[in-house]
């Protein structure tokens, strides 16, 4: 940085995970006059609806305004989790709580069905377990977050606890964290303040609905992304191309 | 027909599903990704190579790359339209405030994107008679959006009315002065902006250097 600027040479405005993985420039075939079902938006949902509907024999045909996973599908910063963002959000408003165990074990549904078709598809992105921490801004949230943690690990299995200060700097380099004790789980940890928290190491499969094979939290695990090469350590290939009969997790109750 | 547009629900065909639209807030946030670290410095930064993900309003999340070798950090960095290398210097400020030892790093990548908000915080499935939708998974859907995808597709295949998850509860809630166009978002998140320091009481340029106690 001898010219003081934080840009490279190379600086690019495209997403880092474009490297190994760019969304295709051309659709792949024309535009049919008659379809099924039309999926309207080529991310996540709509090729994760379209698969399941190819798989049961549906004729059905996505189409985006971009290229596929032009959008946040691809621009993600590459972490999966499976209950330990439902319901977050500035409001405070807590998840209403009649719905929170069903919300909570369908999050953790969604994070198995996740990891079931990274295998099926083996799909390479570079996927890993490795725990997430939630880093409490304040000590309200820190307060918060001890409440949330025994739903999130009795209905998500996310195993999250809360950790003190001295565990929170062995999981985060950063001189700036002020940690009073921290929290664990589902992912949590800290920066500056209060309180840290961070999955355990891996472990054996956890029982239930979870997303837990071998380590953490459902809700703490790095992952690639389907469509973009997340936290992915190799090339994404074969997306979507063998679609196989799907016997995995079901999402109806 | 299925509507999984999520965030760019009418970012191309306003007119597009205006129910849906009226539901969702679409929200940027952006990312950048460092140059190539040396082994050793990336090792200080997440040692145990963990996922972060901070609880405030405002969030901030950061991982090492899967190679190891960079910091990919984001967060919303502005909550109005910046040019790319503006919102990615401000994550880099953001970044260095975390990760002092960050500071002569350079950026080689920085982005944007949309991450869709409801008003209840809530993932929505939900449709029937032949128009459907899955919206708002609040910046978390690389699992979420790919389940309530599948589920939409048990929906359409069970051709009932039932629910079919827990998210399967129908339209995200409006609000009678939001139609879909996010002009209250600089002010929202300037508010955010401003309540996160207050919980934190410290001054505004804490948050943009090294935070110490």
């Amino acid at each position: 940085m001898a010219d003081g600027s934080i840009f490279s040479d190379d600086f690019a405005d495209t997403p880092w995970w474009w490297r190994d993985f760019a969304p295709p420039a051309d659709p792949p075939v024309a535009l049919p006059t008659h379809v099924g079902t039309l999926v309207i938006g080529a991310g996540y949902a709509g090729t994760a609806c379209a698969l399941r509907l190819a798989e049961a024999g549906e004729d059905v045909f996505v189409l985006d305004a971009q290229a596929l996973g032009f959008g946040a599908s691809t621009r993600s910063g590459g972490q999966v989790s499976g209950g330990v963002n439902v319901g977050k959000g500035p409001s405070g408003k807590p998840v209403p709580i009649e719905r929170q165990a069903a919300l909570l074990r369908d999050a953790a549904r969604g994070f198995t069905l996740f990891e079931t078709l990274l295998e099926r598809h083996r799909i390479r992105c570079g996927y890993h377990r490795t725990g997430r921490l939630n880093g409490f801004w304040s000590p309200d949230h820190a307060a918060g977050w001890q409440k949330r943690i025994e739903a999130l690990n009795r209905h998500a299995g996310s195993e999250a606890r809360v950790i003190d200060r001295a565990e929170t700097r062995v999981e985060l380099g950063s001189d700036s964290i002020t940690a009073r004790h921290s929290s664990a789980g589902p992912a949590t940890s800290s920066r500056p303040c209060s309180t840290a928290a961070s999955s355990p190491p891996p472990a054996p499969r956890a029982p239930g609905c979870t997303a837990r094979r071998r380590s953490a939290s459902s809700s703490g695990y790095r992952a690639a992304s389907l469509l973009s090469p997340t936290v992915a350590r190799s090339r994404l290939t074969g997306w979507y191309s063998r679609p196989t009969p799907m016997s995995g997790p079901t999402p109806a109750a | 027909v299925v509507f999984t547009t999520n965030a760019y629900v009418g970012a191309y065909a306003r007119g597009l599903a205006p129910d849906l639209r009226r539901g969702v807030v679409p929200v940027a946030t952006h990312m950048i990704a460092t140059e190539e670290l040396p082994a050793d410095l990336a090792r200080t930064i997440l040692p145990t190579n963990r996922g972060v993900s901070e609880t405030r309003r405002v969030i901030s999340h950061y991982r090492l790359s899967p190679d190891g070798r960079r910091l990919l950090f984001g967060g919303r960095a502005s909550f109005f339209p910046l040019e790319t290398r503006r919102t990615a210097a401000l994550l880099h400020r953001a970044m260095v405030a975390r990760f002092p030892q960050l500071i002569g790093t350079r950026i080689t990548h920085g982005w944007g994107g949309r991450v869709a908000v409801t008003l209840d915080r809530l993932p929505h499935i939900g449709g029937g008679e032949g128009r459907f939708f899955a919206v708002g998974c609040q910046g978390s859907g690389v699992t979420m959006m790919t389940y309530l995808g599948h589920s939409l597709a048990e929906k359409i295949l069970a051709n009932e009315g039932g629910p079919v998850n827990a998210y399967d509860s129908g339209l995200p809630p409006h609000h009678p002065l939001y139609d879909g166009t996010p002009w209250f978002m600089p002010a929202v998140g300037s508010w955010y902006q401003f309540r996160d320091r207050l919980e934190r009481r410290e001054p505004r340029a804490a948050s943009i250097s090294p935070l110490v106690e």
